[in-house]
């Protein structure tokens, strides 16, 4: 009883020890490289001496052999895993034809390799320091490269600005629009009272102008006015096609002290409606047009004032 | 931005001046302008004597669940052209279960998207449109 278990160790032992003949060095061999061993020594521990029989010095050099071309092999990017697949495959049939024969396989198989580690002026090896082979390589390219050709120019410095300089140019080739809404002291200023037409039909919308928000192309106006005793607020993009026309209706007196008047909102400061403001701008247009051009400019200037001229609203 | 318990003015003449939102019909979110919801009447117009129930014109009373479509928002509504939109009220216009209108004046203004929502009905009535 005591014996069997004894046997029974020593059975272990045995079958260890086949299975560690059964795989020849596998703390030298990375996993890789086990997959690229012929098929012969995969096959069993009768195949073994087969590979390793020839001579001594051949079978030190079958062993090197195979572990710098693979193992870099393994660690390059997914990007030319086609490449050094095909590789892989050419390198693996080599080796299963020249079993017996290692020094020319290796020597094929470095001719394969090596060609991109030396043209690479940008190529680093980084090669282990205890076993002498390479364990990553990587290639640094030179800035200002892409896939290896040299760009024609650098990229501006501030390209969204650019962008938006375009875009303006683009929607507002007179620079009218611009100029209105600029920080210039003859500029549109919150307080003024403003009338937006708008290129679709519908009512101008006019409204004391509580903020600008300047944005390069997405500048907009706040307009405040009251439609029936309820209060309206529209934002409108100044360089939108379809605003045809934005018009000043009248100045604030004196520079409002804020960027932003929303107190404008509160009933105590709340301007309520601004219909009488423009109802007598435009009346005022239409005397000063009448001594320009009669009836026609009249008229327009009663549709919403869109092809008047010499009156102090801006026409765009 | 309507939602539960949302109080809003009733601008036609159907009899409720405000009201309180029970329900959004068809979507899981707030309501904006355009949308329908259920609402429920809680004063009625011309309520000088509001012990009276009595009141001729009213097609409401206190207490009744309707339907109604959101008309103005105090939440801005942006706009397909990048232009906002913003009332100083939420607003709304009562309606029958068939969408048709329960008053038959509006007054006040509605908001333009009204018509993208197809209350053309609610829009021919409205005495202004922003």
């Amino acid at each position: 009883m005591i014996g069997l278990p004894a046997r029974l160790r020593g059975e272990r032992c045995v079958g260890l020890a086949q299975r560690q003949n059964f795989d020849p060095k596998p703390s030298t061999l990375s996993i890789p490289s086990l997959t690229f061993l012929p098929r012969s020594s995969r096959a069993g521990p009768r195949s073994q001496p087969a590979l390793r029989v020839p001579s001594g010095p051949s079978s030190l050099l079958e062993k090197p052999a195979y572990q710098m071309n693979v193992a870099p092999l393994a660690r390059r990017p997914l990007g030319c895993l086609k490449a050094s697949l095909r590789q892989a495959r050419q390198q693996k049939l080599l080796v299963r034809s020249m079993a017996t024969e290692a020094s020319t396989s290796s020597q094929q198989t470095e001719n394969v390799a090596s060609p991109p580690v030396l043209v690479q002026p940008g190529f680093h090896k980084i090669i282990d320091r205890k076993t002498k082979e390479i364990k990553s390589a990587f290639a640094v390219y030179p800035q200002g490269t892409a896939a290896g050709t040299i760009t024609a120019k650098p990229p501006p410095k501030e390209p969204l600005k650019l962008l938006h300089e375009m875009q303006i140019k683009k929607m507002d080739p007179t620079g009218a629009r611009t100029a209105m809404f600029a920080r210039t002291r003859e500029a549109v200023k919150p307080g003024d009272v403003l009338m937006v037409t708008h290129r679709r039909g519908g009512e101008p919308f006019a409204g004391v102008c509580l903020e600008i928000r300047r944005r390069g192309i997405d500048t907009a106006v706040l307009l405040r006015n009251h439609l029936g005793k309820t209060g309206v607020e529209m934002w409108f993009k100044i360089y939108n096609k379809n605003v045809a026309g934005i018009d000043i209706v009248k100045r604030r007196p004196k520079r409002a002290r804020r960027a932003r008047l929303t107190y404008m909102r509160q009933p105590k400061h709340d301007m309520g409606s601004v219909e009488e403001l423009v109802f007598a701008w435009k009346k005022s247009r239409r005397v000063f047009s009448t001594t320009k051009s009669g009836a026609a400019s009249a008229s327009a200037a009663g549709k919403g004032g869109k092809g008047g001229k010499g009156s102090n609203g801006k026409k765009k | 931005m309507i939602q539960l318990k949302t109080m809003l003015n009733c601008i036609d003449n159907s009899g409720a001046a405000l009201v309180e939102c029970a329900m959004i019909v068809g979507q899981k979110r707030h309501a904006s302008i355009g949308d329908r919801i259920v609402v429920v009447v809680q004063k009625q117009r011309g309520a000088g004597a509001e012990g009276m129930a009595g009141t001729s014109g009213a097609k409401v009373k206190r207490g009744d669940i309707r339907h109604a479509v959101v008309v103005r928002t105090r939440q801005p509504v942006q706009r397909r052209d990048g232009s906002v939109i913003r009332f100083d009220d939420n607003a709304c216009v009562l309606i029958n279960k068939s969408g048709d209108p329960i008053g038959t004046r509006i007054n006040g203004v509605v908001g333009q998207e009204l018509k993208k929502k197809k209350w053309s009905k609610i829009l021919s009535m409205a005495p202004m449109q922003a």
